[in-house]
């Protein structure tokens, strides 16, 4: 177990250093900063002057080499636009977006457990046909126009919640409802997929002959051995968190990681760029640990092996 | 079917298991299964529709969705003013939002299928690359593609559309490099599976060079598995590409795309909401119907599910 976790672990840091490597040289592609930060009418020495304090005159492969040795000082560089260190700006941004992702991921987890069990008890039963296609359909909906509807019905004509912003727990309900979308559809589609290849194993039949209560036997033999499929595609979900996330936060105004992402790409705020991408890599990594760790926890077969 | 009479399982005259079997198969076509499934029915015929409008829309609604009518600004849902093409309301410069649907059809699934052909091809020949070869070339590769799958894609999108210009190529170019893992991945795996077979060992014997056994041998393999993967990453871009063309460097003006028209009707929300309303539902009806038929296609083929649906035809 030991040395599978370093061997995922010395992969993953090869992976990093080339996903460091492709940013640095991608952001820069994007146009100088001095374009957007200096006035249109700005004199040529004064742009000059601009990249000099900046260091972007120096040639890239200097740049790259401060940038890839402050990694290990843990010196992620200075943010352009608010003049302080970029890591601190991506750290501030990460618990709002973690508590999203994490409230998110709980309810589409529990919810499509319900509904994936529930739709295995019959295929292609009434309630099985039903439920496969709304999960179809809400893992098929474009997230920013679900959030606009919604904005529209609850936050503009109900009043009910608040349009965007951050705030007490009325401004999580509607981005928390449109990003749980998507991988309740997705995860639904999947437990119930493992549920109904659990269902026909022998080790259910012998459960219910021994006179096992069904419920039991669905959620405690069948749905810990679909457990691993589900698994997988929470991962991803989980793991992926982010794509969805740059759009919903925009809309929302929600001070996350996204949001932040977007607007740094727009504003060329190269450190604030690679800080975000270095971060949310290393996020990434954590959670693939963990990921690992659970399929271990959970399959006998991984842990021996 | 009497070659299949006379195998050794079976004493001459009975009918043998394989035959019954081919039977079955020919007896009942995948038409016959569909026509009993209401909602494939409607998914089937709604991408029919899809399809007349990317190839008649322009030419029936193209000069109606691109011309200003001021007189019909904001027109209302439900309008019949100025005829029915103004039932879905108008948007701020006055066209049909109907028409601009219609219109739009064309470039929103054209930028969505060229992506996804492109992914499928590119990432399937990388794939084959690098489970034949293996070794080095083919570590090399998967941990490239692990690289592009760990980083976020709508991120990788960003940084190069504003690098360079959203054209409709670009655009495409950045949707398929991001799908491209998916392909790489499973185009491998079922190399190295593939390669160890007795088939490969045979070809390789006989002189076969490796391209000519990566195109003859095991590429015919492996195309199924990736066209079952095509059909619901065509949906998956779909929705990138208008996340992207919401997020405004996707598809631009005069261009016409769902994603696009959506991200013009934002700022109407209060006053005119179905200028965003419609164009997202046809994205949301449009990816459900290909994820419902690719669905089915997949239950339809899948022996562990086709019995219900042979059990169903028999009550």
């Amino acid at each position: 177990m030991g040395n599978f976790v370093l061997a995922r672990m010395a992969q993953s840091l090869i992976s990093l250093i080339g996903l460091v490597v492709l940013v640095f040289f991608l952001v820069r592609l994007t146009g100088s900063p001095a374009d957007l930060y200096l006035p249109d009418d700005a004199s040529e020495a004064a742009r000059q002057e601009y990249i000099r304090i900046h260091g972007l005159d120096r040639p890239m492969i200097v740049q790259f080499w401060e940038f890839f040795s402050g990694l290990f000082r843990l010196d992620l560089g200075e943010s352009l636009r608010q003049a302080r260190p970029a890591a601190q700006i991506v750290l501030e941004a990460y618990p709002t977006s973690l508590k999203l992702a994490g409230l998110t991921m709980l309810i589409s987890v529990i919810g499509a457990v319900l509904l994936g069990v529930w739709a295995a008890v019959r295929p292609t039963g009434l309630l099985d046909r039903v439920i496969s296609i709304l999960s179809l359909a809400s893992a098929s909906a474009p997230n920013f126009w679900v959030a606009l509807t919604l904005i529209s019905v609850f936050a503009v004509w109900l009043r009910v919640v608040p349009t965007s912003g951050i705030g007490g727990w009325e401004y999580w309900i509607l981005p928390i409802t449109v990003l749980t979308l998507r991988p309740l559809g997705l995860l639904a589609q999947v437990v119930r997929e493992a549920m109904i290849r659990a269902l026909t194993a022998p080790y259910v039949r012998t459960a219910k002959s021994k006179g096992v209560p069904f419920r039991s036997v669905l959620f405690v033999h069948a749905l810990r051995n679909a457990s691993l499929p589900i698994l997988t595609m929470a991962g991803n979900q989980a793991v992926g968190f982010i794509n969805g996330s740059v759009v919903i936060e925009s809309i929302f105004g929600f001070p996350g990681v996204g949001k932040l992402m977007i607007d740094a790409i727009q504003q060329r705020d190269f450190a604030v760029v690679q800080a975000g991408v270095v971060i949310t890599a290393v996020v990434i990594f954590l959670m693939n640990i963990l990921i690992d760790v659970a399929y271990a926890l959970l399959d006998p077969r991984i842990r021996h092996k | 079917m009497t070659e299949l009479n006379n195998t050794r399982d079976n004493p001459p005259g009975a009918p043998s298991i394989q035959a019954e079997m081919v039977a079955t198969r020919t007896r009942t076509p995948y038409l016959y299964f569909l026509i009993r499934d209401p909602v494939a029915v409607l998914a089937a015929l709604w991408l029919l529709f899809l399809l007349f409008c990317a190839l008649f829309g322009e030419w029936l609604f193209g000069d109606l969705a691109r011309g200003m009518n001021l007189a019909a600004r904001a027109a209302p849902f439900g309008t019949t003013e100025g005829g029915l093409v103004n039932i879905l309301g108008a948007d701020a410069l006055g066209r049909p939002i109907l028409a601009r649907i219609i219109v739009a059809t064309r470039v929103t699934l054209g930028i969505a299928m060229a992506s996804a052909i492109a992914a499928l091809i590119i990432g399937t020949l990388i794939g084959l690359w690098a489970g034949f070869k293996g070794g080095w070339t083919g570590r090399v590769i998967m941990q490239l593609s692990d690289v592009l799958q760990s980083f976020p894609s709508i991120l990788l999108a960003m940084v190069v559309l504003y690098m360079l210009s959203p054209s409709p190529l670009n655009l495409i170019l950045v949707l398929a490099v991001g799908q491209l893992p998916v392909y790489i991945r499973v185009a491998r795996a079922e190399v190295l599976e593939l390669r160890e077979r007795l088939f490969v060992d045979a070809a390789r014997v006989i002189g076969a060079r490796p391209y000519q056994i990566i195109a003859m041998h095991i590429g015919p393999m492996v195309i199924p598995t990736v066209i079952n993967i095509v059909t619901i990453d065509f949906a998956l871009i779909m929705l990138s590409e208008s996340s992207l063309s919401f997020l405004g460097i996707g598809v631009q003006a005069p261009n016409i795309t769902w994603g696009l028209m959506v991200s013009q009707g934002k700022d109407y929300l209060e006053t005119a909401w179905w200028m965003a309303f419609f164009p997202g539902l046809m994205i949301m009806l449009s990816t459900l119907s290909i994820n419902l038929m690719a669905n089915w296609t997949r239950r339809i083929r899948d022996p562990r599910e086709r019995w219900r649906f042979e059990r169903a035809k028999q009550a």
